[in-house]
């Protein structure tokens, strides 16, 4: 008994230096986490592409890569059309055109690892990353915010990580978007707004930018609100790199 | 076999899904007490849990993993008592 009060007390004590400091232990433990986890993923990499499973994954790598080329194009077709309605936007309120300087930084932990919805990335406060500051997907679509900086490692928490909610415009209706993790979220709108699938949602809580597309609605005569299914264009989980952005609405 | 456990949920915290350092904790603190147990819980709350997290959105500032530990640590006690000495 005596032993389990010590560890208890042990734990309370670590998160209170924790707390007092500023997180200090926090991010030792994230910065030694992306460095296994960077090195993780290489020798994955590695190992994968090494043809050891070659015989055994053919069929799959193919599957997997038609998959891919068809997510490829879905998400270009989303882009395009986000950029047009970007295009519209800017034209009509020029006030409203943003700063877009940021970097690129690799993605160095798996994004399943994670039960908050959260990744780390390789890049922190001496490559200049702010905590809030947006983070893009290559398309353009923001997929989370940074929530903890150190030196080189910064956390990520995904916009829709499970149980967070998200205010957006979707097909020109305000919607409060739940999150369901893996950038996937849905919401109530009312049934009489016209919504299809592969329309853009943007969210004014990250400057108007667009944060994923519709991917499915459904809709009961006898109901008087739509349920409309979001998600991003891409596979969240196949990001290798993201676009931090340096200024923080 | 309790050594093996410990590395494939410390190893799992950055590499593997969520669930197999859960697994791993229920795992070693089914047969004695396990402080690896707590230890991989706290590290899974530090690592992946922002501290920023913590301040704005109190449901996701739970530490659930640790206090997911300290529950096995004292709620398996009466249990590994009862079978096990």
């Amino acid at each position: 008994m005596r032993r389990l009060f010590a560890m208890t007390l042990l734990v309370i004590v670590v998160f209170l230096i924790d707390l007092i400091s500023g997180g200090t232990i926090r991010a030792l433990a994230q910065n030694a986490a992306a460095s296994i986890g960077g090195v993780s993923v290489r020798v994955f990499n590695a190992v994968k592409y090494s043809g050891i499973f070659h015989t055994r994954a053919t069929l799959a790598a193919q599957n997997q890569a038609l998959e891919a080329q068809i997510a490829r194009y879905e998400a270009q077709a989303a882009a395009y059309k986000a950029l047009q309605e970007e295009n519209a936007q800017l034209a009509t309120q020029a006030h409203l055109a943003q700063d877009n300087t940021g970097i690129t930084v690799p993605v160095v932990s798996s994004l399943r690892s994670s039960p908050y919805g959260t990744f780390l990335i390789g890049a922190g406060s001496a490559e200049h990353i702010k905590q809030n500051a947006l983070v893009l997907t290559d398309l353009g679509f923001v997929v989370g915010r940074v929530t903890d900086v150190s030196a080189h490692t910064s956390l990520v928490t995904e916009l829709f990580a499970s149980g967070k909610t998200v205010s957006a415009l979707v097909a020109g209706a305000n919607a409060t978007l739940g999150g369901a993790g893996g950038s996937n979220a849905r919401a109530q709108i009312p049934r009489g707004i016209a919504v299809t699938a592969g329309d853009i949602v943007t969210s004014g809580s990250v400057g108007g930018r667009p944060i994923g597309i519709v991917g499915k609605v459904e809709s009961r005569p006898a109901d008087a609100y739509s349920t409309v299914y979001m998600r991003l264009p891409q596979n969240i989980y196949s990001l290798r790199f993201v676009f931090v952005l340096s200024s923080t609405p | 076999m309790r050594i093996v456990i410990a590395l494939v949920g410390f190893a799992a915290i950055i590499t593997g899904p969520w669930w197999i350092p859960l697994i791993c904790m229920i795992l070693l603190s089914a047969r004695r007490i396990a402080p690896e147990a707590v230890i991989i819980g706290v590290l899974m709350d530090f690592v992946w849990q922002g501290s920023a997290v913590l301040a704005k959105a109190p449901f996701h500032g739970v530490p659930l993993f640790t206090l997911f530990g300290l529950a096995l640590l004292w709620g398996l006690e009466p249990l590994r008592r009862r079978f096990l000495f």
